[in-house]
């Protein structure tokens, strides 16, 4: 029942953070009667009502729910998430963001060889000589693909500086 | 007569043959890798598609969504381990199969079956959607505001059991679909001062997002996985041409089951296949053979699966109604390229459309021939440490996604909208309106506030087109019929509680 009722609350902040932003949608004389703010407020009430539907929902009828939950885990196919399994998506987000960050210093080629390392590290792979020939051999060929044969400008880094390439 | 040359140009011209070739093998490899889904496979080439004409990135896209679902019985066959929900229904007797040592013969049904459901659901896309061309005169914008309410309605058929979650998913798409300009006035909104936002967020970043990027962080938690390995010897064995006979009940239900489901909003291949499935296994003369290595079991699903790959474009086209995932990522393809669906662009642009077919049509023939070709590369794929796998997924994302607009922006945006994705995913939100409404968000505002216009704001527009008033009421009874369905059942459940007590 609590994750349904955090749910439901959070998405009450949400329509009430969108509702205010849609309110400060300038007005302008060629947007029609509806103007540009109508489909957004309307969709600000919308998710507000809902929201409230589905707290109601969790809080009336407590007793269903872990059937719901296992109705909902049929229907999405995904198994139930715990708390170990939200750390470990952070984990790899986190992952993901620090590669986005050093992209632009390090270059395509040097990121996304770290990048194939940490996430095959993160699977369980052990340190040693395979996963870094992984990543090295999958950085050079990554590279050979994007920028050699498909011609696209990726970051080159702070390399040229140095007068390497 | 014109549109036979656009087929045969389809079946001929460099670029579509390039497409259904890479695009059966990307969707065979695919498919055949444990935690790729179809619609992964599908979404990693998007940005790809940017620099094609519209007809190879359309055939590309069909193509990957072909060659998945034999790819997908690979695993299922050899090691129990169903790469897609479509795919699950053949681990019964193939697995079986395998186990009795007739893996090859299994996997030579799969393959022939598939091979036979997806052309006779192409010759069905032709004739059905040929029909609808007549119809689009009479699209103007209260029509159009109406056909993609109508795509929309899918939400409730789409979350069953949980009409409330669909529906809040469905608000947040439109919620992201209004970010960027106006459609009508070009004033900006929730853009926050990024000027990456002016246009929108991007449908292709999107679909990458919620399906690649949110699969990734989903599988995160999945970091020991079973090593079971398939083997390497496994010989395909075609069934004869008596075998095939002896088999055509079974394929005929799955395929006039596909077709129903091809048409149906939420339906898709894993229902389409346990249904064959099970509807063989009840016509069938020795059903006691299902679950210990029926051929009929086998041959049933897998017929279905590719009946539906190409069924399920019907609608897609036609109306803009993707009923499952893959397809919705197809109608992304055609956004992409500027194109809008419904019966306008069968004749505004029957090149685009005949096209495809005639491509689709090479990409199911190239399925057979690669199923014979490269079982073995593919089951050296299935044997793979999924470590690396994901870890190469990574790159191809970012590359794909940086390579578009060559934007630090779009990684930043893809990780946000995965983040969304994964979180209505393990909230147990379905996320197939979400994406529906990304994908129609635009068009029903435009063309509702369009609308208004013409009449000065008064609602009566809608109801003084024909048209407009007959997709809204079949909107409504996709609307209602689930919603009567759940209700009929809730008020099933306690009498059926009172009658045990």
């Amino acid at each position: 029942m609590k994750r349904s009722v955090v749910t439901g609350a959070v998405l009450l902040g949400i329509a009430v953070l969108y509702w205010y932003l849609a309110d400060g949608i300038p007005k302008s004389p060629m947007s029609g009667s509806v103007g540009a703010d109508g489909l957004p407020k309307l969709l600000a009430i919308c998710l507000g009502v809902l929201s409230l539907i589905l707290i109601a929902q969790s809080v009336l009828s407590p007793a269903s729910e872990p059937a719901a939950a296992a109705a909902d885990v049929e229907d999405t196919g995904d198994a139930e998430f715990t708390g170990e399994g939200f750390f470990l998506a952070l984990k790899m987000l986190t992952i993901a963001v620090v590669y986005v960050l050093i992209l632009p210093v390090l270059g395509y080629a040097a990121s996304a060889g770290l990048l194939l390392l940490a996430i095959a590290m993160f699977f369980g792979r052990p340190f040693g000589f395979q996963v870094l020939a992984f990543a090295s051999v999958g950085a050079v060929m990554a590279h050979l693909v994007f920028v050699t044969l498909l011609g696209v400008r990726m970051p080159t880094g702070f390399w040229p500086s140095l007068g390497w390439f | 007569m014109t549109n036979l040359l656009y087929v045969f140009e389809g079946m001929t011209s460099f670029p579509t043959l390039i497409a259904a070739v890479v695009g059966v093998l990307w969707g065979m490899c695919g498919g055949a890798l444990p935690g790729i889904s179809t619609a992964i496979a599908m979404s990693l080439v998007l940005p790809f598609t940017y620099g094609m004409d519209p007809s190879s990135a359309l055939v590309l896209l069909g193509s990957i969504y072909i060659g998945s679902e034999y790819g997908g019985s690979i695993p299922a066959i050899l090691i129990r381990t169903p790469a897609s929900g479509s795919s699950a229904a053949a681990v019964l007797d193939g697995y079986a199969m395998q186990k009795q040592g007739r893996g090859g013969e299994a996997l030579g049904l799969s393959l022939v079956g598939g091979t036979i459901g997806g052309l006779i659901g192409l010759l069905m896309l032709t004739l059905m959607t040929q029909q609808l061309s007549k119809l689009a005169l009479f699209f103007t914008p209260p029509a159009y505001f109406a056909l993609g309410v109508l795509g929309l309605s899918v939400v409730a058929a789409v979350s069953p059991g949980q009409i409330v979650k669909g529906l809040i998913a469905a608000i947040l798409g439109l919620m992201l679909a209004t970010v960027g300009s106006d459609p009508v006035s070009g004033v900006t909104r929730f853009t926050f001062g990024y000027p990456e936002l002016l246009g929108g967020i991007p449908v292709i970043i999107v679909m990458m997002g919620i399906f690649a990027i949110s699969e990734l962080l989903i599988q995160a938690r999945e970091r020991h996985w079973p090593d079971e390995v398939a083997k390497g010897k496994t010989k395909l064995v075609l069934p004869s041409l008596k075998k095939l006979w002896e088999l055509r009940v079974p394929q005929f239900i799955a395929v006039i089951l596909g077709l129903i489901e091809g048409l149906t909003p939420g339906g898709g291949g894993s229902i389409a296949s346990f249904m064959s499935y099970n509807e063989a296994k009840r016509w069938s003369k020795n059903p006691e053979k299902f679950g210990k290595g029926s051929e009929e079991g086998v041959i049933a699903p897998e017929t279905a699966n590719n009946v539906v790959a190409l069924t399920a474009l019907i609608p897609t086209l036609s109306f803009g109604i993707p009923g499952t995932s893959n397809a919705a990522l197809l109608l992304a393809a055609l956004l992409i390229h500027g194109l809008h669906p419904g019966p306008l662009l069968f004749s505004a642009h029957p090149e685009v459309v005949y096209r495809m077919f005639g491509g689709l049509f090479v990409a199911n023939i190239g399925m057979f021939v690669f199923g014979i070709l490269l079982l073995s590369p593919l089951i050296w794929l299935v044997n793979r440490p999924k470590a690396y796998l994901r870890a190469g997924i990574f790159v191809l994302i970012f590359s794909g996604v940086y390579s578009i607009n060559l934007s630090e922006f779009d990684l930043y945006m893809v990780l946000a909208v995965g983040v969304l994705g994964f979180l209505l995913r393990a909230l147990s939100f379905p996320y197939l309106p979400f994406i529906l409404a990304v994908v129609l968000g635009y068009m029903i505002e435009a063309n509702y506030r369009r609308s208004l216009l013409i009449t000065d704001g008064d609602h009566i527009v809608f109801l003084q087109s024909p048209l407009a008033v007959g997709l809204l009421s079949l909107a409504a009874l996709f609307v209602l019929a689930p919603l009567y369905r759940q209700f009929r059942n809730r008020k099933s459940v306690p009498s059926a509680t009172n009658d045990i007590a």
